[in-house]
């Protein structure tokens, strides 16, 4: 057979009637011919070849690496564009070409857009598919979280949204120790937001206490974390962030107008009048830098016109409410008599406008209430200050009345009535 | 300076490696060229840059000399450079069939229509060109050509195969023809090691065995799965689990991973989520797959064979069109699913990571297998273990996707199915369970898979194996003329034991206690001859009639047999050892002690030479009967 004449040492056919080829018959009589040269030579040849082969290699990764990049900047001005199913076909590419060519990150962020192009495209179910994939592979992984929580809650999935959005700020975020910081702080508003909408009061402010104890020294983090935290009806936590932002910038107008606010609501009418006369004086003189804040003028001014109300209520909740410590009966009973005039005041002209029946006061309190004169009314209450009380409790009902008929006060004696009784009724129950 | 030959010179070939490699370390004066002999008339003028020339050139052949070493380890270092050589060819050539795409079908997605027709058309003439005039023996199946290397042709395979099966297959991938570069780098593998092997001068036995270590370090290359190539090679070209061969096999793989790795990446070559099993019932789905991916490999077979036997029936001028024509018929079809062009790794990944609905991935499988069938059939070289991969992976990406669409509770991740589809037919289609398995584990870097591997890999290989006899690398053998050893049929022959041929022990057993008197006054009127005796150690031996008469007649009677035993010790076998150790065993013995395992004193059987023909014949006769 032909291949039985093939020598296995040089390849050549080897002659008819010869056993042996002429590769076996001559002297291998040189040392540049011995099997240790050979191998010897045989390394040498795989330096250069590791060499070449290195170079290529290098080459390659950097073309496949430039292809990768490519695709993902085409994908990207396609889905600016509203291209969203050439953008999808783009970032397909790119994801062929960045698998081992890329850092995992940025594979992850072409992943993510992708995901992001099928959804574009109306594709939520096989985006899902994506992402859970994804996350199989990377369960803790905090963006992939992100966008599976988005996802999840465009599609109306509330428990598997909550679920993602805490594995997103649990998780994790391939950044700088500082930017991840910022990125749960952003998530955990973003959930926050998401709850409230939700009317999920509750497990909002969980979301807020949880954030409070993870945010970066940076005033105006604290300052909106006070301020959702006021939203989500916790002054005391809010004054606490407000107060922090204060301690890292003293002249912080958010974090004055939201100090103030929170002692406001808190009763500490002394420190919400001191925190909001701050606020206005530093609002005045930001206002005089040239060029300040111009931008965002109008929600200021809204801003600024509540601080003014709460200041003024402030301060006349402070000089009309009786039942402050350190007062002397005359005093006290000085300040409920001008309470009773106000409040008689505002329920006449709420009764003229809707014809309301107005309170009849109990006999207890007529000396007071029919009293010639303001003067005899308070020396009157001054002797029988344990008629106070009841005498308040009347006021308030009044005030009541009012609001319930004709709306909140406008006035901030007013206001203040209604905030003194609010309290002491609370105080009593 | 040549010299003739010495009369007793012997050829390297005829002798065994230790004796030449003996001679050669020491070192030989007549073999030390004679560099500084003074040639005619430069009689007296020896210069001293001569005397220092065969210093050097002496100290130079006294540290070849040194160096030298016995024929295994040598072997072992040269694997490990087979490796090296191998891992960066496949490098290479991965490098060479990414640019040749991106060069005629461009970097994106879904290339043009008329270049999806065209290139694999034009790249289709070309290649036959090639193929045809240029690199003749690129043709066919690389595990084919290794096998005829080992088996035919003293692990020859000619340099020119490698260069040819780079070039072509780079053109022929890049082109977009639905074949694979395992295949392709196998061979490179093994043609590197057969030039090597040629090279430094190994022997017949070593030459032979050397194309074997290429071709696992190709394809663990190819593969990135040094385990897996290993056992491809033990299991589909080797055949045998050889101790002299395996330590080589598994360094050339390793070295071929690491550089392969160096180069392109340590990542396993598909990455799916860690596995874990939602629910016991979830293996009823992977049961499924095995069906499933047993049913796509008898097809893909069917079909391929269906296809190879019309195209070798047409006319010999034809085979310079099948390629162009199969690159035309692919194109068409890559109009619409341009995913089935080339080996397609990147669409298993897509698949693996949800990226297509059930039906596009039904759709996939079936025409990637036809894709693959015109391809091979065409004459367009390249391998088929990337298209069963990728067909395997979409089988599995489809039966996982319905589970995820009516069992989500019991549905674990996409890409676990799309593995595990893609070892159903490797197990189905290609025949190699037990790589199969590993391929699954080592592709993925994931070992706790391995229990749906194994179900869906077995049902696969068991359904393949019933409705198909014969392998697909033996099929394609056959039809090239070649007779080459199937390992797939060497595996399943059933080996004949000595329990099959023995027979029950009769006639008188001595002890080699017993008194010579005794034992002699037992034989009475017995005809066997000689007879056996056993020792308290378990061992055997045979005394004849005869010396017995004559110990009794010397007046040794009174002395033990033990005494006068002049026979050695009788090989003893059990009964489920096999015929051939037996064969080899019983040399000249009239028969042989058949004892028990756990008391080697305890006879079950005696077997003699004619017994053992006696089963061979046996069944040779059952065979023939089954086969008619």
């Amino acid at each position: 057979m032909e291949f039985s004449q093939v020598c296995p040492k040089c390849g050549r056919t080897i002659p008819q009637g010869q056993i042996v080829c002429h590769c076996s018959m001559r002297p291998r009589r040189y040392w540049l011919h011995s099997r240790e040269t050979i191998l010897l030579l045989c390394v040498l040849g795989l330096v250069v070849a590791f060499g070449i082969t290195g170079f290529a290699a290098q080459l390659y990764h950097g073309r496949r690496a430039e292809l990768a990049r490519s695709w993902f900047d085409r994908g990207n001005a396609e889905l600016k564009a509203g291209r969203a199913a050439a953008a999808l076909s783009d970032f397909r590419a790119a994801l062929v070409y960045a698998q081992r060519e890329l850092s995992r990150d940025e594979q992850q962020q072409y992943e993510l857009n992708f995901v992001r192009a099928l959804i574009a495209t109306g594709n939520s179910d096989a985006a899902r598919s994506y992402l859970l994939d994804m996350w199989d592979r990377a369960p803790g992984n905090s963006p992939v979280n992100l966008e599976l929580a988005h996802l999840t809650a465009r599609m109306g999935n509330d428990a598997d949204a909550k679920r993602y959005y805490n594995g997103a700020i649990l998780g994790v975020w391939d950044q700088d120790a500082g930017d991840v910081l910022r990125r749960r702080l952003d998530v955990r508003l973003e959930l926050y937001h998401y709850l409230m909408d939700r009317g999920e009061k509750t497990e909002a402010q969980a979301v807020l206490l949880a954030m409070a104890t993870a945010i970066p020294p940076d005033p105006a983090l604290h300052a909106q974390v006070g301020q959702l935290m006021l939203q989500a009806g916790q002054p005391q936590q809010a004054l606490q962030q407000f107060q922090q932002a204060l301690r890292l910038d003293s002249r912080n107008y958010e974090a004055m107008a939201g100090a103030g606010e929170a002692d406001f609501q808190l009763g500490n009418d002394r420190d919400a009048v001191r925190y909001l006369e701050n606020a206005i004086r530093e609002d005045a003189q930001q206002k005089r830098r040239p060029g300040a804040r111009a931008n965002d003028s109008g929600s200021r001014e809204t801003e600024q016109a509540h601080v003014v109300e709460n200041l003024a209520i402030a301060q006349a909740t402070l000089a009309l409410d009786p039942s402050r410590l350190g007062l002397d009966p005359r005093e006290r009973a000085r300040r409920a008599i001008r309470d009773y005039d106000a409040a008689v005041i505002r329920i006449e002209s709420c009764a003229k406008e809707h014809g309301i029946a107005l309170p009849e006061p109990s006999r207890n309190l007529t000396p007071f209430t029919d009293a010639a004169s303001d003067e005899l009314a308070e020396v009157t209450l001054a002797r029988h200050i344990e008629q106070l009380d009841p005498l308040m409790e009347f006021i308030f009902e009044m005030e009541s009345a009012a609001t319930e008929n004709c709306g909140p006060p406008a006035d901030a004696t007013n206001a203040a009535i209604v905030r003194i009784g609010t309290r002491t009724h609370a105080s009593h129950t | 300076m040549s010299e003739p030959q010495r009369p007793n010179e012997r050829s390297p070939e005829a002798e065994p490696w230790s004796a030449r490699n003996a001679e050669q370390s020491q070192v030989k004066t007549e073999d030390v060229p004679d560099w500084s002999a003074e040639l005619p008339g430069e009689r007296g003028k020896s210069t001293f840059a001569q005397r220092l020339k065969a210093v050097v050139l002496e100290a130079l052949e006294r540290a070849r000399a040194g160096l030298s070493m016995r024929e295994d380890n040598f072997f072992l270092l040269l694997s490990v450079i087979i490796g090296l050589y191998a891992g960066l060819a496949v490098v290479c050539f991965r490098i060479a069939i990414d640019y040749t795409r991106l060069w005629l079908l461009g970097s994106g997605i879904n290339p043009g229509p008329i270049r999806v027709v065209l290139v694999p058309t034009v790249a289709g003439l070309l290649l036959a060109f090639i193929v045809l005039r240029i690199f003749p023996r690129v043709k066919g199946s690389g595990v084919t050509q290794t096998k005829s290397a080992v088996y035919i042709y003293d692990g020859y395979i000619s340099f020119d195969t490698v260069i040819g099966k780079f070039l072509t297959c780079a053109l022929a991938i890049g082109s977009g023809q639905s074949l694979g570069p395992e295949d392709p780098s196998l061979q490179m593998g093994a043609g590197i090691a057969s030039a090597l092997g040629r090279r430094l001068h190994l022997s017949r036995e070593k030459g032979r065995l050397i194309a074997p270590v290429g071709a696992a370090a190709g394809l663990a290359a190819a593969f990135n799965a040094p385990i897996t190539a290993v056992l491809f090679v033990i299991e589909e070209v080797i055949g045998t689990w050889s101790a002299g061969i395996l330590g080589a096999v598994v360094l050339a793989a390793v070295a071929a991973v690491v550089v392969m790795r160096l180069f392109l990446g340590a990542q396993p070559l598909f990455q799916i989520p860690p596995y874990s099993m939602a629910h016991p019932t979830e293996l009823l789905s992977y049961a499924a797959l095995g069906v499933l991916g047993g049913i796509m490999s008898l097809i893909f077979v069917k079909l391929l064979r269906w296809v190879r036997a019309r195209t070798r029936r047409l006319p010999r001028w034809t085979l310079y069109l099948q390629p162009a024509l199969a690159g035309m018929m692919i194109g068409g079809i890559g109009l619409k699913f341009p995913q089935i062009m080339g080996a397609g790794y990147e669409y298993m990944d897509q698949a693996m990571h949800g990226q297509f609905l059930w039906r596009t991935l039904v759709a996939l499988a079936l025409l990637k297998v036809l894709a693959t069938s015109l391809s091979i059939s065409s004459g367009a070289p390249g391998g088929m273990f990337a298209p069963a991969l990728f067909v395997g992976a979409m089988v599995g990406a489809a039966v996982g996707t319905l589970q995820h669409q009516f069992f989500p509770g019991a549905a674990g991740p996409l890409g676990a199915y799309a593995l595990v589809g893609m070892g159903t037919l490797f197990a189905g289609f290609l025949r190699a369970p037990m790589t199969s398995v590993f391929m699954v584990l080592e592709v993925s870097g994931n070992y706790s898979i391995i229990v749906p591997v194994i179900i869906s890999n077995a049902i696969a290989y068991v359904i393949g194996r019933r409705f198909q006899q014969t392998a697909i690398f033996d099929l394609m053998t056959r039809e090239e003329g070649l007779d080459l050893p199937s390992m797939e049929e060497g595996r399943e022959q059933t080996t004949l034991l000595v329990e099959n041929a023995m027979r029950k022990p009769a006639g008188l057993i001595l002890k080699a206690s017993d008194l010579v008197a005794d034992a002699y006054s037992r034989l009475g009127d017995m005809t066997e001859d000689p007879l056996l005796v056993s020792y308290d150690t378990g061992r055997w031996t045979l005394v004849h009639k005869s010396a017995l008469q004559d110990a009794a007649r010397a007046g040794k009677g009174g002395q033990p047999l033990s005494q006068i035993l002049t026979s050695g010790r009788l090989p003893r076998l059990h009964p489920d050892q096999s015929l051939d150790l037996a064969l080899r065993l019983i040399r000249d013995a009239p028969f042989l002690p058949v004892v028990h395992r756990a008391d080697a004193r305890h006879l079950v059987g005696l077997l003699s030479l004619d017994d053992i023909l006696a089963a061979y014949r046996r069944a040779s006769i059952i065979k023939s009967g089954a086969v008619e």
